[in-house]
């Protein structure tokens, strides 16, 4: 043991700083693996745990309340795995939220009275102030934190086109709704403040039904029934949800950025594997004659390895439980945002099994790939170490002979140089060619999201006008002819969004006159549909059917059958959607025809002076004008905020681990080379025109590399993408990947590797030739 | 006697190792003159200095104090690429571990050196043939590897890599030390030739049959120049020049 000791401390001081980055690039995998780590295994679970503590729903569903009766409360209790049921009483409004971090926003909103005690759906109060008057509102988490509201302050709501300002007395944690994506939100008013309300809307007054289905079972297929049975009874749904979809779309953005933390991860894991692998065999080989002397002495194969093996498991062990320390310093503040998105949050524990999982996974990959790297001392004749290694380490062949190749003898040296290094250019190619693709993945990311936002949001979100209005009907054709000929406008679409119940679960429709001027094509599959015969379906819809199938839709004047067209997605109705023309939509529901107008203005048009116009020249004529770019933006934060934040800490990551990585490796070229250098030095070749010979037979293969990884990255990241996305439930994305700017990178990693190359080399001008000869 | 040229003239050098205990002088004041023409050894016990003062002297590694003036250039006052241009044109150097550069061929390693100082292709490899030649090195063996050949082979490689551009002295550091004495005699007999021809040559050695080669032996003890003596010109079997040596060996204490 003392001797391995002895050879392990001798192995770790001769080359400090090779350790050192090597435990860096470890620090860094195992910050992002555990991060990750802790992400999908606690986020899930706190999730889950607070679902359970606050007793939450599996189903949530919304009726009129004069629609409501003991008699339908009987049918549903009946309805098979239905457990147990309870009402609460609500107000469901279209609400806008003023001031809703700086901008308006407008949500379904159900108000409730905070003193109605239930047992299903519980709340927990996280932070309380004294109330002061009577109009007192308790937010849930989303609204206050997202929102950017304070506990104490004020919130204004605009319903049916008054203000109604509240006193925020409470902040509270709610599992029944969460975020905007689940398309309602609960917030709780006082007794009086409700009451008060109820008085205003009570047309608005509904039901809320909050079912726990029977332990394991199916809430989806449990709801559907359930619509069948409100179907029947012929209530109108306003609204369901159930745990399922509700869990989708609160952590989709959560997801999202563990998906790309893992991919990353796996790269830099894979890079730092092949790092590892070079570095031993770079080590055995420049150590050769020590460990031939090492054999001779009598120590053992295995000893000597061990010796090896050891300084890289210790490294790799203190920097490993380094990363994951550090995570924990990250983790709580990226949990805060994430809580942001979700609107759910929870307290980032110390997670023994993520960070065991870690520790196991790097080191043992860091022991696979040096053992197996070093195993070869094993077989190595003890004289021929000592000799300088086997015959024929360097191919036997002399590339360019001078003699007869032309050419300038700088240039000759160099191609010799790139000729005579064979298994050094093929890990500096496979290095250079996987760090290409860590920044063209981070750098596409980074473009997508941070760049050009919109690709990102067009992928997460629905059809993006710049204003939306509401309009009576017989306005509607009026203002939209109109607006049409506004110099501003560049064009007014008929479009809106209704809900129709399909397959018994109550389904979004989009519905417009012309889905061929839509901005954004939710279509991934098969096309829009294009007259009022044809249909396009959600994802949620495509594992039951196909392109070409035909679908039925029952209505109050029977059923309707639609060829389905196309498949298209949405993200945040988990994919239950469908799509179709406004004739379409008309043979379903005649007297039903969409009341809003989507406007897009014409490029450099300012949107707010516009809809100031706009409500001067029309304003009697709309019944709501909404600033959609403005929406956008909230939305936009909603879902690329922590995004945004992921992939600069991507980007930034890997810049860094590139440069370490090639440190690593042009480091330890150099130190290989060290001798020859002194013989070219012996022979008057100067500093200057050594340094431009090593980095000059980097050059080649490190641009080559980068260049061909630029291409191929071209080429198969979009379907890196794709499987990203689609985890999330977005089928198409609109990532845009540029050869162009792949190759930009391509070229500025490589110069970014000859200059330090060039950095690197730069001690051989001031080492004399006889020590670089003799201190090897 | 005609006075000979002044090729190397170092004055009052200093050359130490290391820092604070581990401080190592290992000559100071040491004042020398190398003449053009001359074979010169170096000769002294182990550690006694004599690599240090060799790669000194050739602009190799540089001294802590004191000039050395080179075809009087003042080369302690050169910048690094100063140097290595300097040692382009006026040095070649032999080593005991040969140092061939493995990547290439025994031509590519001669014309690695050549084809910096002369761009002229042709006459280099001419030059390079003719030397191979010299040396006894067949064609055959041009295009080997140092790894395929004998140590022999390789010395002899070696000096035409250090004879190739013509320098004004060669330099030599122990460059029989690892060949047996067959070998050794060929490598050796190729430095008189050269010599013989007028080339200047320093060397460091620890071999008596190798110092006799010399027309002059300086023997370094305790960072000084202990000792020097003249033997005159090489001539194969010559008593007279062996019993000098010995005496002269005998009398430094080696
Ligand atoms: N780079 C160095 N750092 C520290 N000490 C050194 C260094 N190079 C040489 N020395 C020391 O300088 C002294 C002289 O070394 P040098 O190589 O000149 O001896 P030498 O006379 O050539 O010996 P030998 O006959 O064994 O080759 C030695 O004691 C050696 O330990
Ligand atoms: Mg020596």
């Amino acid at each position: 043991m003392q001797q391995i000791k002895n050879l392990t401390l001798y192995h770790l001081r001769k080359e400090k700083r090779q350790y050192l980055s090597f435990g860096i690039i470890l620090c860094l995998t195992a910050f992002i693996i555990n991060i990750a780590l802790v992400l999908v295994m606690q986020m899930g679970k706190a999730y889950d745990d607070t679902f359970t503590k606050l007793n939450t729903a599996n189903i949530n569903f919304c009726i009129p309340q004069i629609q409501d009766s003991d008699e339908l409360k009987g049918k549903i209790q009946a309805v098979k795995d239905v457990d147990m049921i309870e009402i609460k009483e609500g107000i469901l409004l279209s609400a806008t939220a003023k001031d809703f971090r700086g901008t308006e926003f407008t949500m379904n909103t159900i108000f409730y009275n905070i003193n109605e005690v239930s047992k299903i759906n519980q709340y927990e109060m996280i932070e309380e102030s004294e109330v002061v008057g009577e109009n007192v509102v308790y937010l849930p988490r989303y609204i206050v934190e997202f929102g950017e509201y304070e506990l104490g302050g004020t919130i204004t709501y605009q319903i049916n086109g008054t203000d109604d300002t509240f006193q925020i007395a409470g902040v509270l944690q709610e599992m029944q709704f969460g975020n905007y994506g689940s398309g309602l939100m609960g917030v709780y008013l006082s007794e009086e403040c409700y009451q008060n309300m109820l008085l205003e809307f009570e047309e608005n007054q509904v039901s809320i039904y909050a079912v726990k289905t029977k332990e394991g079972k199916d809430s989806i297929r449990v709801c559907r029934e359930i619509n069948q049975v409100l179907e029947g009874e012929q209530v109108s749904l306003h609204y369901s949800n159930t745990d399922v979809q509700n869990k989708q779309t609160r952590t989709m953005v959560s997801n999202l950025v563990v998906m790309i933390l893992f991919v990353f991860a796996v790269i830099v894991l894979a890079v730092c594997l092949f790092l590892s692998r070079f570095r031993i065999q770079n080590m055995i080989q420049e150590d050769m004659t020590n460990l031939g002397v090492l054999k001779a002495m009598g120590y053992t194969g295995r000893t000597i390895i061990q010796t090896v093996v050891f300084p890289y498991l210790i490294t790799g062990g203190i920097a490993v439980i380094a990363g994951i320390l550090l995570s924990y310093t990250v983790l709580g503040s990226l949990v805060q945002m994430l809580t942001l998105q979700s609107g759910f949050g929870f307290k980032v524990s110390f997670d023994l099994l993520a960070g065991f999982i870690t520790v196991v996974l790097l080191l043992s990959i860091v022991f696979f790939t040096t053992w197996s790297a070093a195993g070869k001392i094993k077989k190595l004749q003890p004289i021929l170490a000592i000799r300088g290694g086997e015959n024929g380490k360097h191919s036997m062949k002399n590339h360019f002979p001078m003699e007869k190749t032309k050419g300038n003898i700088q240039i000759l040296l160099i191609l010799k140089r790139v000729c005579g290094q064979a298994r050094q250019n093929v890990l500096l190619f496979v290095v250079s060619f996987m760090m290409m693709g860590l920044i063209a993945f981070a750098g596409t990311l980074f473009y997508n999201v941070v760049m050009k936002p919109e690709n990102f949001l067009k992928t997460l979100s629905e059809e993006t006008p710049d204003i939306m209005i509401q309009v009576g009907e017989e306005e509607k054709n009026q203002l939209k002819n109109t607006l049409a000929q506004n110099q501003k406008v560049s064009q007014v679409l008929s479009y809106g969004t209704k809900t129709i119940k399909l397959d018994n679960d109550s389904t979004t429709v989009f519905i417009c006159e012309d889905f061929s001027k839509v901005k954004n094509n939710l279509c991934y599959e098969g096309k829009n549909p294009e007259n009022d015969k044809e249909i396009a379906m959600g994802s949620a819809f495509q594992e039951e059917y196909k392109l070409g199938d035909m679908i039925e839709i029952s209505s109050h004047s029977g059923v309707v059958t639609y060829e389905i067209v196309g498949f298209i997605q949405s993200v945040n109705n988990s994919g239950n959607v469908c799509e179709l023309t406004e004739e379409g939509y008309g043979r379903l529901k005649k007297d039903d025809a969409i009341q809003s107008l989507y406007v897009y203005v014409k490029d450099g048009v300012n949107v707010e002076g516009f809809m100031e116009e706009l409500e001067a020249a029309h304003g009697r004529q709309m019944l709501q004008m909404v600033n959609n770019v403005k929406m956008m933006k909230t939305t936009s934060d909603m879902y690329s905020g922590i995004v945004k934040i992921a992939v600069t800490a991507v980007l930034a990551l890997t810049t860094l681990i590139i440069f370490l990585i090639l440190y690593v490796i042009i480091k330890s070229m150099m130190v290989k080379n060290r001798q020859e250098l002194g013989i070219y030095k012996a022979m008057g070749y100067s500093g200057r025109q050594l340094i431009f010979q090593m980095a000059g037979s980097f050059l080649p293969v490190i641009g080559g590399a980068s260049l061909m990884s630029a291409v191929l990255g071209c080429i198969y990241l979009p379907n890196l993408n794709n499987i990203i996305f689609s985890m999330v439930g977005a089928m198409k994305n609109y990532c845009e990947v540029s050869l162009g700017t792949l190759i930009l990178f391509a070229l500025i990693q490589t110069g970014i590797s000859f200059i330090l190359c060039i950095w690197l080399a730069l001690p051989v001008r001031k080492i004399s030739a006889y020590s670089l000869i003799k201190d090897v | 006697m005609k006075t000979k040229e002044v090729i190397i003239s170092a004055k009052d050098l200093k050359k130490s190792f290391g820092t604070g205990e581990m401080k190592q002088t290992i000559f100071e004041h040491m004042n020398l003159e190398i003449y053009k023409g001359d074979f010169t050894i170096l000769m002294g016990s182990s550690g006694a200095g004599k690599s240090t003062l060799l790669y000194a002297l050739s602009g190799m590694d540089r001294p802590d104090a004191g000039t050395i003036s080179f075809c009087d250039e003042d080369i302690t006052s050169y910048k690094d690429d100063k140097l290595a241009l300097f040692r382009r044109k006026k040095c070649g150097f032999v080593f005991q571990q040969i140092y061939l550069l493995e990547r290439m061929s025994l031509m590519d390693n001669v014309l690695t050196a050549g084809l910096l100082a002369n761009n002229n292709k042709k006459e280099v490899v001419n030059r390079a043939k003719k030397l191979f030649q010299k040396v006894k090195i067949p064609e055959i063996t041009w295009k080997k590897f140092s790894t395929q050949i004998s140590g022999g082979e390789a010395q002899r490689a070696g000096i035409v890599r250090a004879v190739i551009h013509q320098p004004e002295v060669l330099f030599a550091d122990e460059p029989t030390g690892a060949l047996n004495s067959n070998h050794s005699d060929a490598v050796l007999d190729v430095f008189s030739e050269l010599n013989k021809e007028g080339q200047s040559i320093i060397m460091v050695t620890h071999d008596k049959k190798t110092a006799l080669r010399a027309n002059r032996v300086i023997y370094l003890k305790d960072g000084t120049i202990f000792g020097e003596c003249d033997l005159g010109t090489y001539q194969e079997k010559d008593e007279l020049r062996k019993k000098k040596l010995d005496d002269f060996l005998i009398e430094m204490g080696w």
